[in-house]
């Protein structure tokens, strides 16, 4: 009896996903793409790779933008796809996926209208996976307080706004700092649901999760150097989920260079390991690059 | 009328010679200039990378209906006199500040906590700055002297026309 229900939720989505999987390009393809001398070659070699003909209605001379948008667009269509064909628990992973899409999102038509633009300028900027129906309403808050109370209490995103919302008026540094809260949060309630969800789902996330939260500790903390960010304001933007809470992050709260940010990083040997190489000189990777490789 | 003429040609000869060195200092600084403005693209393009190409781009960038700015770096001219020429200075402000008379740094269009590729790109960007108005008062001083050498020579061709005379 038990066999006729297995896979039952997830059977179809797994096969397209590991469709998805293979047809991710690989370094062979890469080769080839650098190899190209012209957007139009660009063009000609990823008509061999998964993506197929999806230039073909686009008018020569191509431009990048486009090419952008159209890449975008293919992993959308994906993605909602398969959120559409997900039931719980997929459907609410998926669209924790979405939230950080979200969160940048709400931050640039927030600093876009600080600076007068107007939102029609800004909402085909927007990210098309983080797109949530209140986004237009967004240029009439001045204060997090009305942001909260006009737009986002009807979002997805409500329950992580709590610890934001003040009257005071939006600044740079305001947005700053909603924009490190709001992903703390984001970041801490994505943690707890895949430890709920345990197993697989558990070791897998948990662990990325954990890396992402580091990587945004340790990259605040430098890049407040030289800012008016206070310490303590600093310490409250580091989310709680990763290896370096409780001791890491107090470490971090109290430094005061990058040479105390690396040697709090030597107590952790996966982090250590990234700060060694790491240079500002031209040539060098930077930390942000080795970040990226290691993720 | 002779001597005036051997005086008037080891003249041009010299300012010749500046004029040629003065090309090549010239040469040089544009270079700077160019390697300069192309490690701050790069930077640039590294930040845009690492914060999204959204979050680095003309939309942070200030509009004719946007608040007035302070400039954070100012050319002075003064008039050189003999031969029309000018020379520039430029002075960095040291703290500027805007109309609410908080401090102002361009920056902050970007955010508070942004990538050090941008310090870095802004930092390219003033010197760039800097040399472009060591050029600008390099160029003055070639265009003095090729007008120095022209009148040198148009007195010279006199001084030979007369003395056929």
């Amino acid at each position: 009896m038990k066999g006729c229900l297995f896979n039952i939720d997830g059977g179809y989505l797994e096969g397209l996903c590991r469709g998805f999987k293979c047809g991710i390009l690989k370094q062979a393809d890469y080769l080839n793409l650098v190899q190209c001398e012209t957007l139009e070659d660009l063009k000609l070699h990823l008509q061999g790779t998964d993506y197929g003909t999806f230039l073909a209605n686009e008018p020569s001379p191509l431009a990048v933008s486009t090419i952008d948008d159209k890449l975008r667009e293919k992993l959308v269509i994906e993605f909602q796809h398969l959120r559409n064909h997900a039931v719980e628990p997929l459907s609410t992973f998926l669209d924790f996926i979405t939230y950080s899409y979200m969160i940048d999102n709400i931050i640039l038509l927030i600093t876009g209208t600080l600076h007068q633009r107007p939102i029609s300028e800004l909402i085909p900027k927007c990210h098309p996976l983080g797109s949530f129906e209140q986004m237009e309403a967004i240029h009439v808050a001045a204060t997090p307080a009305e942001l909260y109370n006009a737009v986002l209490v009807d979002t997805p995103l409500a329950p992580f706004f709590v610890d934001c919302i003040s009257e005071q008026d939006l600044d740079e540094m305001n947005i700053e700092i909603i924009r490190n809260t709001l992903y703390k949060a984001y970041l801490e309630a994505f943690f707890e649901f895949c430890k709920e969800i345990g197993g697989t789902t558990a070791d897998c996330m948990c662990e990325i999760l954990a890396f992402e939260a580091d990587r945004r500790a340790i990259i605040i903390t430098i890049n407040s150097f030289g800012t008016e960010l206070s310490k303590d304001d600093r310490a409250k933007l580091y989310p709680r989920c990763g290896k370096l809470n409780p001791d890491g992050l107090a470490a971090l709260a109290r430094a005061e260079d990058y040479d105390q940010v690396k040697a709090v990083a030597e107590y952790y040997a996966e982090y250590s390991k990234l700060f060694e190489g790491a240079g500002n000189n031209p040539g060098d990777k930077t930390l942000e690059d080795k970040f990226f490789e290691h993720e | 009328m002779a001597e005036n003429l051997s005086k008037v040609c080891s003249i041009l000869d010299k300012l010749m010679l500046e004029t040629l060195m003065l090309i090549e200092k010239y040469i040089d600084l544009k270079i700077n200039l160019e390697t300069t403005m192309c490690d701050g693209e790069a930077h640039l393009a590294k930040s845009r990378y690492i914060m999204g190409q959204n979050c680095v781009s003309a939309l942070q960038l200030p509009i004719k209906d946007s608040a007035e700015f302070p400039a954070i770096a100012t050319v002075h001219s003064h008039d050189d006199g003999k031969f029309g020429g000018k020379s520039f200075d430029l002075e960095f402000e040291k703290n500027p500040k805007n109309e609410n008379g908080e401090s102002f740094d361009p920056l902050r269009w970007f955010g508070i906590l942004v990538p050090q590729d941008l310090h870095r790109a802004q930092m390219k960007y003033k010197q760039a700055v800097t040399w472009s108005v060591e050029c600008a008062n390099l160029q003055m001083e070639i265009h003095q002297n090729l007008v120095k050498i022209k009148q040198l020579k148009d007195y010279k061709l006199e001084c030979s026309t007369n003395k056929e005379e």
